[in-house]
């Protein structure tokens, strides 16, 4: 991995250049702030140690200004001082910086606090892969639009009211929160075993087509369980696992594939599931307009009053202004196609709404959301 | 060559140093500038020769800066020694420049001749003693 120092002291430079080269980083060194802004921006960098005191830029300074400056991902800082005190160390951190070294350093502990920004670094970049693999995924859907980037965001905004419930509080905390955040996007992961005849069809299902529809929600439990039982310690690919299989299932039984019912089904997949017919009802789809957050509340409290947990719902009711404002932050795109986002049904010719037939009473078995 | 250098460092300082290794320790701790040099014994040597030549530059230019009455000036120079110091493991010298450091920035230049006295006696004590483990 590379790292950039900026050091206007020769002798601390060249210490840090030999430990890093050891320790097997490829180093580049910059001689002050304006030198290291340079190669910041060409976003090779994504771990950089910098010496607090120098020159027209100092690290605090540079810090600053790295964070304001968007480049490709992340850049964790180590700020070098011979300061102490907490002061300071709030000055740095107020800054932007991740870590301090304390001048003179010693080898072994720069390692170690390499080692701390390598593996934040990580965890940006899993986030990163995981969102890519989400988005994939939906890119054989021309219509897929920014439902991603809503979904887990509506996620977010319902666990974090559900983490301040005392009924939630053990279960639902900020790993939690964060975890919906990035696993949500998996939920229709299955979708890529779905054949072109039946995702893509711009016509009504047959029941035969419904039921191979149906089967993305197996297809991506079997996808994500098979990298789970490899990595049983990774409870992002536990969470991703269950939305994946659940997502469909309704709070009175009416879902699938499994008819679950209640609390039978993961919070995690109650929570995919209000957040994933919200968006649907509120983004234009090839078979019905756009409609408004009121219309949306409407069919949500009407007839799906009973699909979804009540303890959701009451969730869902105190933020609708968040719902509201992400809704507009991620608006959709107009396709060529005419299409948004979402599924590629036309609508039932006896009405009942394609992309969300549990609306209607009697026919459990239609496809639901995207 | 190398071996010469390499015959002076003993591994990580013992804790039963004499008083006068103790003093010799404090003038350049070269086992704690090898290890930071993570056994590199050539940058090691390589670093206690830079700051033998530049730091009679550097005085020089401090004396210069107080004959002008440049506060600022000393305090520049005087940090820059810091750090070398510091990662060089010269602990005498770093005192005295730590302290001339501040007295630049609070502007008390009344107080640096004596110090500047001190560094020139700690700097030759610094040449004298680094030279034992510099290449003959």
């Amino acid at each position: 991995m590379r790292v950039l120092i900026v050091e206007d002291d020769d002798f601390a430079a060249d210490v840090l250049e030999n430990a890093l080269s050891r320790f097997g980083y490829e180093v580049t060194k910059a001689r002050n702030g304006r030198e290291a802004l340079e190669l910041v921006r060409s976003s090779l960098y994504r771990l950089v140690i910098s010496d607090w005191e120098m020159p027209e830029i100092s690290g605090v300074d540079l810090c600053r200004r790295i964070r304001a400056q968007h480049t490709g991902g992340y850049v964790y800082i180590i700020l070098l001082t011979a300061r102490r005190g907490t002061k300071h160390v709030v000055e740095g951190l107020n800054a932007g910086a991740d870590d301090f070294i304390t001048k003179p350093f010693e080898p072994q502990e720069l390692l170690v606090r390499l080692r701390a920004g390598e593996r934040i670094l990580a965890l940006e970049s899993r986030e990163l892969i995981i969102f890519s693999l989400a988005k994939l995924a939906e890119s054989r859907d021309p219509d897929t639009g920014a439902h991603l980037e809503r979904m887990r965001e509506y996620c977010r905004v319902l666990a974090e009211h559900l983490s301040r419930q005392e009924k939630f509080r053990d279960q639902v905390d900020g790993n939690y929160i964060q975890l919906i955040y990035l696993t949500s996007p998996l939920h229709d992961i299955g979708k890529v075993g779905i054949p072109d005849s039946v995702l893509l069809k711009p016509g009504k299902f047959t029941p035969e087509e419904f039921e191979i529809m149906k089967q993305h929600a197996l297809i991506g439990f079997q996808t994500l369980d098979a990298a789970a039982r490899t990595h049983p310690d990774a409870r992002f690919l536990l969470m991703a696992r269950e939305i994946a299989i659940s997502h469909h299932e309704r709070f009175d039984g009416s879902g699938y594939p499994n008819h679950l019912v209640g609390e039978a089904i993961p919070l995690c997949s109650r929570i995919v599931a209000l957040a994933d017919v919200y968006d649907a009802l509120t983004t234009k789809r090839i078979y019905k307009p756009a409609y408004s957050h009121e219309e949306a509340r409407a069919i949500i409290f009407g007839e799906m009053l009973n699909k979804f947990d009540p303890e959701i719902l009451e969730a869902f009711c105190q933020n609708e202004e968040r719902f509201m404002k992400i809704k507009a932050q991620f608006t959709d795109q107009e396709h060529p196609t005419g299409r948004m986002n979402g599924q590629s049904q036309t609508p039932d010719p006896q009405g009942n709404s394609p992309f969300c037939p549990i609306l209607t009473v009697g026919t459990p078995d239609a496809p639901i959301t995207s | 060559m190398q071996e010469t250098f390499h015959n002076h460092w003993e591994g990580p300082k013992s804790s039963a140093d004499t008083p006068a290794q103790t003093q010799q320790t404090e003038i350049l701790d070269y086992n704690a500038l090898v290890d930071r040099c993570l056994g590199n014994i050539e940058l090691a040597s390589r670093l206690v020769e830079k700051l033998q030549t530049c730091l009679p530059q550097e005085i020089e230019s401090m004396e210069k800066a107080l004959s002008q009455n440049d506060a600022a000036q000393l305090a520049r120079i005087a940090h820059r020694l810091k750090g070398a110091t510091a990662s060089v493991s010269a602990q005498r010298l770093n005192r005295v420049v730590e302290a001339i450091e501040e007295y630049g920035k609070a502007g008390t230049l009344s107080d640096i001749p004596a110090s500047l006295e001190q560094l020139h006696q700690e700097w030759e004590q610094f040449r004298i003693h680094s030279t034992t483990f510099l290449p003959s």
